[in-house]
């Protein structure tokens, strides 16, 4: 008996020990999911986080998660101080845990918005919505707003019952996607626009053999997110270092090389508003949380 | 006197050193899994908010969760007969007592413990790659779960018939077919039954989170309510596989333990006869239709299988050709993967001493304390470790530290319940000698019980952290830490190179730690 609780004593002695000199070493964590474009996968952040740390005076690291759930929880545990998150992510971290929205990346042309697509292939006799009822369709994975949220909310205006009137597997990418469509594996996919050049490396005849069936609504860019109860101050920091390194050539290049992003734009949460009308239309019912 | 007194000091010494020992270990483990205290207090908040909404399961959703539930169950049988159906020519062929070609059962056999070291999940997601999304990946990967599972205990049970058992058909001028028929073959379909439960209740838990890489099942629907943080649904699709997974364990129990009793009286040699010629015909037929029953509800055309087929051939080929530049990275993630499952093995082993001495209802202060813990370390061990680790997601954030939570509590399940049954098969005499010198139940454990069933302890501790390296490479797949994590970004961005030195990185870890425990268990034992 008495042993035992000397060991318990240790123990409860100890491991708060343990606990408290983790703490000391002050860093911001960026949450991000890898990306690939072609054929590397980014899984090092590091010259970007180097950068960053110069810019804030504080030691960035990255934190990789295998999906944006990931960062979506790590936001609300505090393991994630700021994360770049698609926008239905976004609403999702706002909701559960309050965090807020305080930029938004620009693409390609400078738009801080973009939009997906329907893609079939040319010989599979899709021409309209209506032909879609029946078939079996791809969308990218649950948590995306360009993969799922939107293409869904679109099927739906168009009067199709997604749960009732098509079969749908999550494809888990948009590059998979659109290879489940080449396979013949399905005989709709829905990538943002334009996957099929984005991935043409992968998959050369993709534009010779399929076709756009039809867009979505537009949808606001990947944001980046911050924790709810970070103070104001450290929000002003982060998005001041993230726009000005934007504007470095050198952290341009790595924000295109890794992201895909090509800028920041100042964001709010309206502007995330339309994400809440659409999940909600798509019955993902987000008031539960609270 | 002196020496009596210094050899109890000495004991003394030596047994808290060893507890120290255990304790600096235990430090360094929870340091390299950030463990800390104030984080996991933090994060009770968020916990707790999600055990409320847990509590809540949103029952209107369960007809939703049922169709998919039937699904899984579905996958998990028709993998389970496959496998066996599959494991039983070729465990023929790897006994060492009946192979018909020595090498060839070495070679076979070195392959397949290869093969078994890959978990399910991983399996999955790799046919995920190949086949496309959906059921058909799942009861492929589960097949060859059911498959190398049934296998290595066939090729067990049939390596335990006695040589002078085989050598006294052979002495009567049998040929090997007729040994095969007369003798081995007969003692293999008797415990087919009971290895295809055991199988069956593997798979299950297995086919409950292959949705999480797309191969069908509950885990699919599981995927999509995690991705929108609907805990409430998640709630009830855990509620429902629970109670699942324990009807199937209560039936499966029941079966195996009533099928050995059960014996078909004759009355005259006539029947038997009638009997024989019976099992004659219908032995076959009912292997072909169970065949026909698997082939129909695999549910896939000839020319997407070939497709498939060679996309595999493909993508072994480009495994083969390792990645040596990702060493670092794969070592990395196979340390943390390490330090998880040491770490969830002590800490399971600290707390199923504890739990085991309020469950064994020989040393329970009473006897309902017993009957709640037992109930309670039921519930413990039914989640696979994978589940859990979404909770603790949720406190604190992910990481290590979850998976190495998650696999501690389901460690401290499954330990405390071998390890109960354990003290309450030990004799009585040795508690009872304590107790009538006016010990308590308690003192009896420590110093009666407890130093007297330890090396079993210790043995089915290591049985324990055979499995934990095992699921700790898992855990990444959700993001919980460890290797797992560099394993599904791979496979899910088709790096194959990679993934294949992560493959045999971690194959040639859970090999060594086999071999490690195998050791051990000699020694201690």
């Amino acid at each position: 008996m008495k042993k035992m609780m000397v060991f318990l004593l240790i123990v409860t002695l100890v491991i708060p020990i343990i606990g408290c000199t983790q703490k000391k070493e002050e860093v911001i964590r960026m949450g991000f999911v890898p990306m690939k474009d072609g054929d590397k996968l980014i899984e090092s952040v590091e010259p970007l986080t180097e950068i960053l740390s110069k810019e804030l005076g504080v030691k960035v690291e990255g934190f990789t998660a295998t999906n944006y759930v990931g960062v979506v929880e790590g936001l609300g545990s505090g393991q994630v101080d700021f994360g770049f998150i698609p926008p239905f992510a976004y609403v999702l971290a706002n909701q559960e845990s309050n965090a807020g929205v305080i930029l938004t990346a620009l693409n390609k042309s400078g738009e801080a918005k973009y939009r997906s697509q329907f893609l079939v292939r040319n010989d599979s006799g899709i021409e309209s919505f209506s032909d879609v009822k029946g078939k079996k369709i791809a969308f990218v994975d649950p948590s995306s707003t360009s993969g799922y949220l939107f293409p869904g909310a679109h099927l739906i205006k168009e009067g199709i019952d997604i749960e009732k009137d098509i079969e749908y597997v999550y494809a888990g990418g948009h590059d998979k996607a659109l290879q489940l469509l080449l396979n013949g594996d399905i005989d709709v996919a829905t990538t943002f626009v334009d996957a099929r050049d984005r991935y043409k490396e992968d998959f050369p005849d993709a534009m010779e053999k399929t076709k756009i069936l039809g867009y979505t609504d537009y949808i606001p860019n990947i944001s980046v997110t911050i924790r709810g109860d970070m103070d104001q101050e450290l929000q002003e920091k982060i998005k001041n270092a993230l726009l000005n390194l934007a504007k470095s050539e050198e952290g341009l290049e790595l924000l295109k090389e890794l992201f895909n992003m090509y800028g920041f734009e100042e964001a709010t949460d309206t502007d995330y508003e339309i994400i809440r009308n659409t999940a909600e239309f798509m019955n993902v019912d987000l008031k539960e949380g609270n | 006197m002196n020496s009596l007194k210094k050899y109890m000091n000495n004991k003394r010494i030596y047994r808290y050193s060893y507890l120290l020992g255990i304790f600096i270990i235990l430090i360094y483990l929870g340091y390299k899994v950030d463990f800390s205290f104030i984080r996991l207090y933090k994060g009770l908040p968020s916990m707790m908010d999600l055990i409320e909404r847990v509590l809540k399961p949103n029952l209107l959703y369960s007809k939703e969760v049922i169709e998919k539930l039937i699904e899984t169950i579905q996958m998990a049988i028709i993998a389970s007969l496959m496998g066996l159906v599959l494991s039983l020519p070729f465990s023929l062929f790897t006994a060492n007592n009946i192979t018909p070609n020595k090498l060839l059962g070495s070679i076979l056999n070195g392959l397949f413990s290869f093969l078994r070291t890959i978990p399910s999940l991983i399996w999955a997601a790799l046919l995920v790659s190949i086949f496309s999304i959906g059921k058909f990946s799942g009861i492929i990967a589960l097949g060859i779960i059911g498959f190398l599972m049934s296998l290595k205990l066939f090729r067990e049970y049939i390596e335990s018939i006695k040589e002078n058992q085989l050598n006294s058909i052979r002495a009567i001028g049998a040929s090997s077919i007729q040994v095969l028929r007369y003798c081995v073959l007969p003692y293999v379909f008797e415990l087919s039954v009971s290895v295809f439960f055991i199988v069956l209740e593997t798979n299950i838990r297995a086919a409950a989170i292959l949705g999480l890489v797309g191969a069908g099942g509950i885990g699919q629907i599981m995927w999509k309510d995690l991705n929108h943080l609907r805990y409430d649904n998640v709630a009830t699709i855990i509620l429902i596989l629970f109670l699942t997974i324990l009807a199937i364990d209560l039936l499966s129990l029941f079966i195996r333990k009533h099928l050995n009793k059960k014996n078909i009286k004759f009355t005259d040699i006539k029947e038997h006869k009638r009997f024989q010629i019976c099992k004659i015909i219908y032995m076959p037929m009912i292997f072909v239709v169970l065949l026909y029953i698997i082939f129909k509800s695999l549910d896939i055309d000839y020319t997407r299988l070939v497709l498939g087929i060679g996309q595999g051939m493909d993508i072994i080929r480009r495994m083969v050709k390792v990645d040596i530049s990702y060493f670092p990275k794969m070592i990395e993630g196979i340390r943390e993967s390490f330090f998880i499952a040491i770490f969830a093995t002590i800490v399971g082993g600290a707390f199923s001493l504890i739990f085991s001495y309020l469950t064994a209802y020989n040393t329970s202060p009473k006897r309902t304390i017993s009957l709640i813990f037992k109930g309670y370390i039921n519930i413990l061990r039914t989640f696979p470790p994978l589940i859990t680790a979404i909770i603790f997601f949720r406190g604190v954030g992910p990481g290590p530290l979850a998976g190495a939570i998650a696999l501690s509590i389901y460690t401290t399940g499954v330990l405390t319940k071998m390890y109960s049954e354990v003290l309450e098969n030990t004799q009585r005499n040795i508690q009872d000698s304590i107790i009538v010198t006016g010990a308590t139940r308690f003192q009896s454990y420590i110093h009666g019980l407890l130093p007297h069933t330890f090396p079993s302890f210790i043995g089915l501790l290591l049985y324990r952290l055979e499995s934990n390296i095992r699921n700790s490479t898992i855990l990444g797949v959700i993001g919980a830490g460890g290797v797992g994590t560099a394993l599904t970004i791979n496979i899910t961005w088709r790096n194959w190179e990679k993934v294949g030195l992560l493959l045999i990185g971690v194959s040639i870890m859970i090999i060594i730690i086999d071999k490690l425990s195998q050791y051990l268990r000699k020694v201690f034992l």
